[in-house]
């Protein structure tokens, strides 16, 4: 079988033989054969010749650079915050194993921002863009578009979420405590 | 594992207990994608048995020893609901379900590109709601279009049938009761596209030539079954 660009395929499907095309997305080398390994369309880039699946079916999440992520901060050190990335936004599917990202005072907000505990604290739900990628466990994270940022913050006194009362600025609802934060549009409560 | 070379078997004429010929598949039907918080999912009817398996993952595993630093690690559960029976079965893990659950997950390991998935667990739930003989090849049939509908990447689908001897006939496809008063069962999962077999077992008395003639039975029915399988799939997702 060859493939033509929008062929429906199934797993294991025989695409094409590797001295016509390199094995991209979902698809494998299995002794000269290339193979189709998830359901979904081909797409057949005759430029590169390389030859890839685009996945019909929800498939496993894997963070890539350009997504963006939902975490909690961990830790804030000096200069960089980490977060556990929790999921990739509107991606239902769990993550395949957990990550550990980093986000740096810099790529924080817009702008110079002295103290990374003007941006955030520890328990914070934050939405990021992942900006690089090494291996799979160093990941870079940026928060400085307006989308991203603290979408829920926890309180550091009485660990009660907080309501926003300014641009970047939270208080919270039980003890009154008034902290900043990089607060995005999307702040949920 | 072995390349296998498919024989002519030539034994459509004679008919059986319950009308098939010997070499003839009970009714089978594959529907995809039935369960909506799974992350993939299966129901078949194969004859009298009526089974349903849900896939998760690949996921973190919580359980530390389950996690592999190069690979997924596939954590299968067969279990037989206690109303699958005409007795009542006890619920729970029995020796038979822990051999079922194992010998599953290894039919199932060679397709699964297990590689690309370090660290996390792919978790495969197989419910037997009714049971009438082939449960296993039945289990490990649905698995794989679950599977394959979790989106988990496979180099190819596992199919799963059986063979055996009955009042001295080699035959495909056991019933329950010609599982209990036949001399031979032989469950064979295989790759239908390169024809790896990935699960051979052999209960009872066959001469080389019978076991050679019941080997050569299932992986017939292993290729009819896969094309039910592949049908299933295109069902669900279109062409």
């Amino acid at each position: 079988m060859k493939a033509k660009s929008g062929d429906f395929v199934l797993p294991g499907d025989i695409l094409g033989v590797s001295e016509e095309f390199l094995p991209a997305d979902w698809t494998c080398d299995d002794n000269g054969n290339i193979k189709a390994l998830v359901i979904g369309t081909v797409d057949l880039d005759d430029k590169n010749k390389r030859i890839s699946i685009i996945p019909q079916t929800d498939s496993p999440a894997e963070l890539k650079k350009g997504m963006d992520i939902v975490g909690q901060i961990m830790e804030v050190r000096g200069q960089r915050a980490l977060v556990k990335i929790k999921g990739i936004k509107d991606n239902p599917r769990g993550l395949v194993v957990s990550f550990v990202g980093g986000i740096h005072v810099s790529q924080a907000q817009k702008g110079y921002l002295a103290k990374l505990t003007d941006a955030f604290h520890i328990g914070d739900i934050v939405e990021a863009k992942i900006t690089k990628t090494v291996g799979i466990d160093s990941i870079d994270l940026n928060t400085s578009y307006k989308e991203h940022g603290v979408v829920k913050a926890m309180c550091t006194r009485c660990r009660h979420y907080m309501k926003q009362s300014g641009k970047n600025e939270v208080t919270c609802p039980n003890c009154g405590n008034k902290e900043k934060r990089k607060i995005s549009i999307n702040y949920a409560v | 594992m072995i390349t296998i070379i498919t024989l002519g078997t030539n034994l459509g004429a004679k008919k059986r207990d319950d009308g098939r010929a010997f070499d003839e598949l009970r009714p089978l039907k594959i529907e995809a994608g039935v369960l909506e918080r799974a992350d993939g999912s299966a129901y078949l009817e194969f004859g009298g048995n009526k089974v349903l398996v849900a896939v998760y993952g690949p996921r973190e595993s919580h359980i530390r020893r389950f996690q592999r630093p190069d690979r997924a690690y596939i954590k299968c559960r067969y279990n037989m609901a206690p109303f699958s029976v005409d007795d009542r079965k006890r619920p729970g893990p029995d020796r038979r379900s822990i051999e079922i659950s194992k010998i599953t997950a290894e039919a199932l390991q060679p397709a699964i590109i297990l590689e690309k998935f370090p660290r996390s667990v792919i978790d495969i739930y197989i419910e037997v709601l009714e049971a009438e003989g082939g449960t296993r090849c039945a289990g490990i049939t649905a698995a794989s279009v679950a599977l394959a509908d979790a989106g988990v990447p496979m180099k190819d689908m596992v199919v799963a049938c059986a063979a055996g001897k009955v009042n001295d006939e080699v035959v495909l496809d056991l019933s329950e009761a010609e599982d209990k008063d036949g001399q031979a069962d032989v469950p064979v999962a295989i790759l239908p596209r390169s024809g790896e077999i990935t699960l051979l077992q052999s209960d009872g008395n066959l001469t080389p030539d019978e076991f050679e003639k019941a080997l050569d039975l299932a992986v017939k029915g292993c290729m009819e079954i896969s094309d039910i399988q592949k049908e299933a799939l295109k069902n669900r997702y279109g062409e």
